[in-house]
């Protein structure tokens, strides 16, 4: 394989561990969130300034990552969750804003703009794709288990699911926790696949992508999710398109998504193992059918 | 000295606020009667900016023909992106969370296109003015913003009118606390609600050309509307008194800091101070000053 379509693939797989995150947050529990950059710039920034101020290898500087951002989302997530639809999304906004602009101010330790150096490229595409692969078995069990149903609860109807006995106040903080886990894992693994980071890779335009993807693919569909992340992170990849013309098309994609189709492409649809079954014995039944008519 | 620096300080402040107050009376309209955050509101700003600057470029005319330009094209150009954007969604009665990600899609689009289209270079425009400041005293007063400050006035006058003293007025107050029963009482929401974006487009319209003027044309200047957002916030949601308030009270907050402690921290402080009046006073400076919140339906 070679080197530049590795590369291509290592992105596409951290992109999409971090659209997983969001699917769990925006696209199960309804929670429309900035924040997931600001927890992927302190799983990079600490998985970096791991390596190069203190020499400890990746797995150590992922898992203090980890730890960070759950101890952060805590915080963040006690504050802003009590708000609702269009004040969380900014309150949330107003995080990674934060945390980008203390990244830039503490320049003597972060680096500041000029951002941080030297990180070995030690992520390889296996391990991104392993990674990846536990993600997904972890959001799909989370999604047809209890807790995704109360997420679906929540969603459609906040006040009916705190009824029903679901501490909706709870439930959210945890969804938020685990997304927060999954955007600090991107962020260490961006971290160790550019060789180079700075505050300006978390911003505004990187949310909009992941938030697009979600909406794209479906809000409660995780094959939507996937496959909308693979393929509107590979085609400008293959098709070469500078980075204002990506976002014309993503904003565009996402302006026409919502008027014309808000449940997104794939709707509820989901891959499974028992639906490809039953359509290849269908398929043998309809050909030996076909074979005696 | 000191005195002096003072003084100057809190008439940037002023300025600053005046350009708020504008852009979040604008915002706050909108948020009154549909209930979301409309942040195509900022492209609105932007484009009028750019249709201002061809328009005083090419025909060579002064301020007041821009200015008219600007407000009729401001509120043709909302009235569109309501048409388009959220009227489909509003039929389908989708959730307002989804009104809310496509007015951002829609402003990052028309922030992105300008960008590919025309580069990220800035535009300047001509004078319009005869001086750009007026120095008092060892004091330096900007025309454009004093202008702004007028325009600010003059508008807020004109739309309060609007509200309380004709049909379409009392028409949007009514859709401002129920989009429903005045649908069954015979009037015509989708004109109502097409009025009242004409009204924010408009007054768009003229921050775009006075930010323009001020700050240049580019294609973020829509950005602003993130400030008007949380100016909107802390005035306590859709009141349009409480928004002007907190207009001026963010533009003297963020001079202050920005002069006294650095720009760095600015940001910060204002997002905390609206997550702080949110998790504390939801109702805002409308609620502290006792104006009652909500909607446009009270006094300034």
């Amino acid at each position: 394989m070679s080197s530049y379509l590795t590369s291509v693939l290592i992105f596409t797989g951290i992109n999409l561990i971090a659209v997983l995150g969001m699917f769990l947050l925006m696209g199960l529990t309804g929670l429309l969130s900035f924040g997931q950059v600001g927890f992927m710039a302190i799983g990079a920034y600490a998985a970096a300034l791991g390596y190069t101020k203190f020499g400890l290898p990746f797995g150590i500087g992922l898992l203090i990552g980890i730890v960070i951002s759950l101890l952060v989302g805590l915080v963040i997530g006690t504050v802003t969750l009590k708000l609702k639809n269009d004040y969380f999304a900014l309150a949330t906004y107003g995080f990674s804003e934060v945390i980008k602009n203390v990244l830039i101010y503490f320049s003597s330790f972060t680096g500041g703009s000029m951002g941080v150096f030297g990180i070995p490229a030690s992520v390889t595409l296996p391990l991104v794709a392993v990674i990846f692969l536990v993600g997904l078995v972890i959001t799909r069990n989370f999604k047809v288990t209890k807790l995704g149903r109360n997420s679906l609860a929540i969603r459609n109807d906040e006040l009916a699911a705190q009824v029903m006995g679901i501490n909706v106040f709870k439930h959210k903080l945890s969804v938020f926790l685990l997304s927060a886990v999954f955007g600090s894992v991107a962020g260490s693994l961006l971290a160790f696949a550019t060789y180079y980071i700075e505050p300006n890779l978390f911003d505004w335009n990187r949310s909009i992508s992941l938030i697009v993807i979600v909406f794209f693919g479906g809000i409660n569909s995780l094959t939507g999710a996937v496959t909308a992340g693979l393929a509107l992170t590979l085609l400008p990849e293959v098709l070469h398109f500078g980075a204002e013309w990506r976002m014309v098309i993503y904003t565009f994609i996402i302006i026409v998504t919502m008027i014309f189709r808000p449940t997104g492409l794939f709707g509820r649809w989901e891959i499974s193992g028992r639906q490809m079954m039953d359509w290849f014995r269908n398929r043998g039944q309809r050909s030996a059918a076909r074979g005696r008519g | 000295m000191v005195k002096c620096l003072l003084l100057q300080q809190i008439i940037n402040g002023l300025s600053l606020g005046s350009v708020y107050a504008l852009i979040a009376v604008g915002f706050a309209l909108v948020f009154s009667i549909l209930k979301f955050s409309n942040f195509s509101h900022g492209s609105v700003i932007m484009l009028s900016a750019y249709l201002g600057l061809w328009f005083s470029n090419n025909f060579n005319v002064g301020l007041l023909p821009t200015l008219l330009v600007c407000i009729l094209g401001g509120g043709t150009l909302a009235v569109i992106i309501e048409k388009i954007g959220f009227k489909p969604i509003r039929d389908k009665e989708g959730p307002l969370i989804y009104l809310f990600v496509v007015s951002i899609a829609i402003s990052m689009f028309l922030q992105y296109l300008m960008t590919a289209l025309l580069g990220g270079r800035f535009f300047i425009y001509k004078p319009l003015l005869k001086t750009s400041a007026w120095r008092v005293a060892g004091l330096t007063i900007p025309v454009v913003n004093l202008a702004m400050l007028g325009a600010s006035v003059i508008a807020l006058a004109i739309l309060l009118y609007v509200l309380y003293r004709t049909t379409i007025g009392i028409a949007i107050r009514a859709a401002s606390t129920d989009l429903f029963t005045p649908n069954l009482l015979g009037i015509n929401i989708d004109l109502v609600v097409s009025v009242t974006f004409f009204i924010s487009g408009a007054l768009a319209g003229i921050s775009g050309l006075f930010l323009g003027m001020s700050l240049n044309v580019y294609p973020q200047l829509g950005g602003l509307v993130m400030k008007a957002f949380i100016a909107t916030v802390i005035g306590g949601l859709g009141s349009l008194g409480g928004a002007v308030i907190a207009s001026f009270m963010l533009g003297l907050l963020e001079t202050m800091i920005t002069a006294y402690i650095g720009g760095a921290v600015t940001p910060m402080v204002s997002f905390a101070v609206m997550i702080l009046f949110l998790l504390f006073k939801p109702e805002g400076v409308a609620g502290l000053l006792g104006l009652s919140s909500g909607t446009t339906t009270q006094k300034l």
